[in-house]
């Protein structure tokens, strides 16, 4: 089984050091992504999902350190490599790609500058090669006349072009694994689809892993292989996308389906989840959803909720969830 | 149901922008072409389609903030190239992103109170007493006050645009994309708030949404828009369940829902190639008629007019097949 795992983070822990206290913004997660699988990572803002995808690349913002744990890609623990080494792997093993296409490109260079430039960077070619490379990408990310638009601008760009491109440069060097962070949040609906299309077929093309951080569940379902949902730093039901869309266990994962507008909502009052996120400086309860979980038990404020299997492809970190008996997915 | 008076009615709306030299060269665009639906007392008017199809536009005229051909009436009265400060009272907005549309440094009281007194309405205690009866009925209490905005999570600083913009007594309420800068939690608690505002204060909503699954929860009517042009108008039900126009088709069929089984097709169809590189289209040709799968040799030399369909003449449909 861990031959065919690209990723595995186990026990991973990251935080803040303030004031001689720690405050933790991921709580020991574990996870993993096999060769070649889309991983969705769902969850509100503040719930610890980019943290995550900032310490597999090592660009965590200042101030904030991982605690403890390890990533393992292929083999290797990415937490603590040397930047040296990291820079190797960032953009040619591992790319990024993410939400503000605008504010991740830059905006004073043309775009098959930068474009050539992310291969030149890992590989070096010469220009001209690197430009014809660039060229050809371009245009399979679904792009029209990538010559010309090699000499523009990204402000001449829509948003859906310059994610488009982003896509393109985050591909070029053939990578093991992507990670898009929210990137179709910023786009419309259509804009969306396309874009999501394009991923689906570069990861079935190419085989490309993808971690997949999202906090629209819809597109998670249509896109994702198995999921994690995340909360206050913590994964709290894990498993299969089917699984968990036919049968969630989590309230949080239960309340977070039920705030999607759908067309059988229609003038029924849209069940949400009350209460907010807490924020990383808030004291929690050992069962940090209890504040807003409708199920809350006396049981729940004082120990740790286990990270109960319900299945070989569905864990849930809920102490209900204990009393669900064997599910039987296909039944539902 | 009680009989049908139209609150705002919106005759022919015509806007263009200066070209702009862009990527495939620039000249004048309708924004809006010859746009008119009206809005009922008491009902909720949804309106979809994807960025650059001209809602935001049709947000800015109705507020009177950009110059327009065509008319706009609020109750019966025609609204001038410069509306006056009751004209204003009248119809009300709520932005997209809370966070910029607040003031950092007021408090929400003060920001509460800013409507009240740029239109020198009620004494100073009586505007208190309003805006503490505001924020309970926008879901939060008169300890708000003196908070500020940095200090309230992304849900509670939309719940206090919403009142800000009620302080009023608006007729109208335009929402321009209330929900989209939130998470799905905080934004099916504002949803739950607007309908629970439209059936408690009979408040008139324009809801401005390029998710339709949002605008079919919340709306009566709906209409589809696309480049500047109104393509399809009728009942929520009607637009959902019996779409005519095939753009209609292909927007429903983009979203993507939890409730469809993983082998559905694939989500972009119908958008494969979109006019942002599309050839050029004649002037007098259907606009959608380059991605229209069911498209008529006549879709290409004339435009369809917006027509009826149906018996109860509810139901438009701008397309040759209809």
């Amino acid at each position: 089984m861990s031959s065919s795992k690209l990723l595995w983070a186990s026990s991973l822990s990251i935080g803040i050091d303030r004031d001689g206290s720690y405050y933790p913004a991921v709580d020991g997660i574990d996870f993993y992504i096999g060769k070649g699988e889309i991983l969705g990572l769902v969850g509100e803002s503040g719930c610890g999902k980019s943290m995550t995808a900032l310490a597999i690349t090592g660009l965590l913002p200042d101030g904030v350190a991982i605690k403890k744990g390890s990533v393992l890609f292929e083999g290797e623990n990415l937490i603590g490599m040397p930047e040296k080494e990291m820079a190797r792997l960032r953009g040619r093993a591992i790319s990024m790609v993410f939400q503000e296409p605008m504010s991740s490109l830059n905006p004073l260079m043309k775009i098959g500058k930068q474009v050539s430039e992310a291969v030149r960077l890992h590989d070096p070619k010469p220009k001209r090669e690197a430009e014809r490379l660039a060229e050809a990408v371009l245009g399979k990310v679904g792009l029209q006349n990538p010559k010309v638009l090699m000499q523009c601008y990204p402000h001449q760009l829509s948003g859906g072009m310059q994610q488009r491109v982003m896509i393109a440069m985050a591909i070029i060097s053939n990578p093991k694994l992507m990670i898009a962070d929210e990137p179709t949040t910023a786009l419309d609906v259509t804009m969306q689809a396309q874009i999501l299309d394009l991923l689906k077929s570069i990861n079935q093309e190419y085989g490309m892993a993808m971690l997949f951080i999202s906090h629209d569940l819809g597109v998670v379902s249509r896109f994702c292989d198995r999921m994690a949902v995340m909360y206050a730093g913590k994964i709290v039901e894990e498993g299969t996308v089917s699984n968990i869309f036919k049968h969630p266990v989590h309230e949080y994962t239960r309340g977070l389906l039920e705030s999607i507008p759908r067309a059988d909502s229609r003038g029924k009052t849209l069940a949400s989840v009350k209460g907010r996120v807490p924020n990383i400086f808030e004291k929690r309860m050992p069962c940090a959803f209890a504040p807003r979980c409708q199920k809350v038990q006396d049981r729940c404020l004082k120990c740790d909720p286990p990270n109960i299997a319900l299945s070989q492809n569905h864990t849930a970190r809920c102490i209900l969830a204990e009393n669900e008996s064997e599910i039987n997915y296909a039944s539902i | 149901m009680p009989a049908y008076e139209p609150l705002l009615e919106a005759r022919h709306l015509t806007n263009y922008y200066e070209g702009i030299g862009g990527l495939f060269g620039g000249k004048a665009k309708k924004a809006l072409s010859d746009v008119s639906f009206d809005i009922g007392k008491g009902e909720v008017f949804g309106v979809v389609g994807e960025s650059g199809c001209g809602k935001s536009t049709l947000c800015k005229a109705i507020l009177g903030l950009i110059e327009y051909e065509g008319q706009i009436l609020v109750d019966g009265e025609l609204l001038g190239s410069r509306y006056t400060k009751a004209q204003r009272a009248k119809v009300q907005m709520v932005f997209q992103d809370p966070n910029g549309a607040l003031n950092p440094k007021k408090r929400i009281g003060w920001i509460m109170e800013e409507p009240l007194r740029i239109h020198k309405l009620y004494s100073k205690v009586e505007r208190l007493k309003r805006i503490d009866s505001m924020l309970e009925l926008i879901g939060l209490d008169s300890s708000y006050k003196t908070r500020f905005p940095s200090e309230l999570s992304g849900g509670q600083k939309q719940r206090v645009c919403i009142g800000a913009s009620l302080m009023l007594n608006p007729a109208l309420l335009v929402a321009d994309e209330p929900v989209s800068a939130l998470d799905v939690s905080a934004g099916a608690q504002i949803l739950n708030l607007l309908k629970d505002l439209h059936q408690r204060l009979s408040l008139s909503i324009l809801l401005i949404s390029h998710n339709l699954n949002v605008v079919y929860y919340m709306s009566d009517r709906i209409a589809v828009m696309r480049d500047g042009q109104i393509v399809e108008l009728g009942k929520a039900e009607d637009i959902y369940n019996s779409a005519k126009h095939s753009y209609t088709k292909a927007l429903l069929a983009a979203i993507p829902d939890i409730a469809q089984e993983r082998a559905a097709p694939a989500l972009g169809a119908g958008f494969a190639s979109r006019p942002e590189a599309g050839p050029e289209i004649r002037a007098e040709a259907c606009r959608y008629c380059s991605l229209c799968p069911d498209a008529l040799p006549i879709c290409a030399s004339e435009s369809p007019e917006l027509k009826s369909v149906g018996l109860d003449e509810t139901h438009l449909v701008r397309c040759h097949r209809a």
